[in-house]
């Protein structure tokens, strides 16, 4: 019963996941900061950069990566009560959550190969440089967060579950809402914030 | 020492002493000619003083390294190294390229030295840190080969560990990186750029590996924590080390001719170099914290924890201070520089191969550690070390600011050339010289620890408790 | 014992359907330059409550060290601020 209780409420002071884990989340975490701050003082000094560059992305593109990577996020939570209470339903739904991040990797690879087949790239201008740097920095966030959400549902198929399997579960887990986390600002700003 | 093989470690060791010493002796000689510029002038001028400290120091490292891998990986894969006969030829080969090559920069003009090693017929040499002639690289690739094939072909034979591997990652990728001094455009701007290939992906990216694998088994052994925790730590350090290192190779491309994204890629990505430092300082002194076993080996329980706080100090915290491109734009070059280049590679390299031959040592000998009254002249001398190259640092920081603030920030007609700039940081650079003297005292220091530990070996606690 | 499991996920997909709402109210928000200002704060406005959620509920942390909460919610203040400054600052 005690156990039970805390996989239902965590105690205060309860960290999910691996604090080795979450040194490096924060540190993810901090260079995003700085590429997201980085491009808001270009942004007050080149507002008309941003102006054009923002007209030429795709909106529905970036909303529907956005649901696509909220629902990951939904589903790995999910599986992490999953695994908390022995369901094999976990498994399932890490496959779910790796099949959101796939979406979401094909979206992002039609918006890019469109963008450069119109012309726009790296060089283009500043937004430009940002759009791409930030981005592509966050794609390959995704592609690692399906390859380790991939991985360790097979482990946790092969193997089944051990004592490890919450720690784990939740690390994985805190991987992807980073990912998401970092998406959640960089979509409105983006494709929303038009001013 | 567990496996017969492991002693090949031993001339690797030594020999890199030796060349740590030659190091310090030249980098005296340096500190000396910034005062008094034609000190030792025509034997050994300035230029070529330099090429040799920066030579001595990579040489010495690299010997470090292969060292400490002859050491390590036995260990780590639990069998005999595939062949002690090749690593001890390589040994050979690699020690006296590394002589002739030394006292070729001494002994001939550096023209004449290209001239008669066939620079013509593969231009390679006159660039910052492979000044070696093509002949010396072509011998470098061909004892790395040699090396990569015995430590590879134990990996291979033996278990493999996530230190064992991180470290064969690394170590290939050095011998990787390394080809690209062969290729030497004409083109001055793509010359600078895949120079950095070998100069910035070796310290800030394979080497950081290599770091980072020397750390974790040193911690394994000194404080038995679980593998699987320190695997972790390892990790997570070297995907941040490689995250932040690769892309961060973009804060050298600020104004050299490459496009302005640099700018942006070189600011933002080397701001978080220094977190994998900070990481690893977290994952030193926690391991230490968690221990299981008070392991004898004080002294190199002591290089390990202190090498990353100097690594994060110099790597991390003066890599930082002018790594920003505004702020690059006037430090570029500067003593800045050679403050971070000072303290970073004392912080994360030097110190991390004197704490495996501090660890190593004692146990090639036969025994756990050195006795108490030698590792207190070993920690005594850790102590002078680190504050002297503090202070160097510190010092040539001032002389950086003096020099920007003179020199760089003032506009055109106000502000003074280098030479007179030079002149106003004489003081700055006597008391550099004494700072580097007392570096010099720790080196002796070190030294003594190995006499006293030869004369006190009997109080020295033997390998056989080591189960 | 079952209850809180069930309130556990139901608490989550009501969170999640939101959010998904959230974001496609953005989508059919009129482009126009009428527009603009309120299409900012409300995708602002949007971000912070996902990202609140995102590190309360999904990462869990409502309970974890506050330290470790403060700094990712601090992170999202600093970040959604930024942004919503710069765009502020140019319409």
């Amino acid at each position: 019963m005690n156990m039970q209780q805390q996989i239902q409420q965590p105690e205060t002071g309860y960290l999910p996941g691996d604090m080795a884990l979450w040194y490096f989340l924060c540190a993810e975490l901090g260079v995003f900061a700085l590429l997201i701050a980085g491009s808001a003082l270009v942004r007050i000094s080149h507002p008309d950069l941003f102006q054009s560059g923002m007209a030429v992305l795709h909106p529905l593109a970036g909303v529907i990566n956005t649901l696509a990577l909220i629902s990951g996020s939904y589903c790995v939570a999910r599986a992490v009560i999953c695994v908390r209470h022995q369901s094999p339903l976990a498994y399932r739904f890490f496959i779910a959550t790796a099949l959101t991040g796939m979406i979401y990797i094909s979206v992002k690879l039609w918006e890019y190969q469109s963008l450069l087949s119109d012309g726009y790239s790296l060089h283009y201008d500043a937004f430009f440089t940002f759009y791409f740097l930030a981005t592509f920095f966050h794609f390959m966030h995704v592609v690692a967060g399906v390859v380790i959400v991939l991985i360790y549902a097979r482990a946790l198929k092969k193997n089944g579950r051990n004592e490890n399997s919450i720690s784990h579960s939740e690390s994985v887990a805190a991987y992807w809402h980073m990912v998401d986390l970092v998406w959640i600002v960089l979509f409105p700003a983006l494709y929303f914030m038009r001013g | 020492m567990k496996y017969q093989s492991q002693a090949v470690a031993k001339p690797y060791f030594a020999f890199a002493i030796l060349l740590f010493i030659g190091q310090i002796v030249f980098g005296l000689i340096l500190g000396t000619q910034y005062i008094i510029g034609d000190f030792l002038f025509p034997e050994i001028p300035f230029n070529v003083a330099r090429m040799v400290h920066t030579n001595l120091l990579i040489v010495w490292l690299l010997c470090g390294f292969m060292g400490a891998t002859y050491y390590l990986v036995p260990e780590e894969t639990q069998c005999e190294l595939f062949s002690p006969k090749l690593a001890w030829i390589l040994f050979w080969a690699y020690a006296i390229a590394g002589t002739l090559t030394i006292i070729g920069y001494l002994s001939v003009p550096y023209a004449t030295l290209a001239e008669i090693t066939g620079n013509d017929i593969l231009p390679t040499m006159g660039r910052e840190f492979l000044e070696q002639p093509t002949i010396t690289k072509v011998g470098i690739v061909i004892v790395a080969l040699g090396f990569l094939f015995n430590v590879g072909m134990t990996i291979l034979r033996g278990r493999k560990t996530v230190i064992n591997m991180v470290l064969i990652t690394g170590l290939l990728g050095l011998a990787v990186f390394f080809l690209f001094s062969f290729y030497n455009p004409s083109s001055l701007t793509l010359d600078k750029y895949f120079w950095w290939w070998v100069v910035h992906l070796w310290v800030e990216g394979v080497w950081e590996l290599i770091l980072g694998s020397i750390l974790a088994f040193i911690l394994i052994k000194t404080t038995g924590v679980d593998r699987e925790v320190v695997e972790k730590w390892l990790y997570l350090i070297i995907g941040m080390a490689l995250i932040s290192g690769i892309l961060g190779t973009g804060h050298h491309y600020f104004y050299i001719g490459t496009p302005d994204y640099w700018l942006w890629i070189g600011s933002v990505f080397s701001a978080i170099e220094p977190l994998p430092f900070f990481m690893m300082m977290v994952f030193a002194f926690s391991m230490i914290k968690q221990r299981r076993r008070e392991h004898p080996n004080k002294a190199a329980m002591t290089w390990a924890s202190a090498c990353t706080i100097m690594a994060f100090l110099g790597a991390g915290v003066w890599g930082f201070i002018h790594t920003l491109a505004p702020v690059n734009y006037y430090t570029h070059g500067s003593q800045i520089t050679a403050a971070h280049g000072h303290l970073a590679f004392f912080g994360a390299y030097v110190m991390i191969v004197l704490a495996i031959i501090s660890f190593a040592w004692p146990q090639l000998n036969g025994r756990q550690s050195n006795s108490p009254a030698a590792q207190k002249v070993e920690i005594a001398s850790i102590w002078v070390m680190c504050l002297s190259m503090l202070a160097i640092t510190l010092l040539l920081t001032a002389a950086g600011v003096i020099q920007v603030m003179q020199q760089r920030v003032p506009a055109d007609g106000i502000a003074i050339g280098f030479m007179a700039t030079q002149d106003l940081i004489v003081p700055v650079y006597w008391a550099r010289l004494v700072a580097g003297m007392a570096f010099t005292v720790g080196v002796f220091m070190y030294l003594a620890s190995f006499l006293v530990a030869g004369r006190t070996r009997d109080q020295a606690p033997a390998l056989a408790a080591n189960a | 014992m079952k209850s809180g499991v069930t309130t556990a996920t139901t608490a989550l997909r009501w969170r999640w359907l939101i959010m998904c709402m959230l974001t496609l109210t953005l989508a059919l928000f009129p482009h126009e330059a009428l527009f603009a200002l309120p299409l900012i704060v409300f995708s602002a406005a949007a971000a912070l409550l996902k990202g609140i959620w995102i590190i309360n509920d999904f990462m869990e942390l409502k309970h974890a060290p506050p330290m470790l909460r403060r700094m990712l919610m601090l992170w999202l203040l600093l970040t959604t601020s930024a942004v919503t400054t710069a765009a502020l600052w140019q319409s």
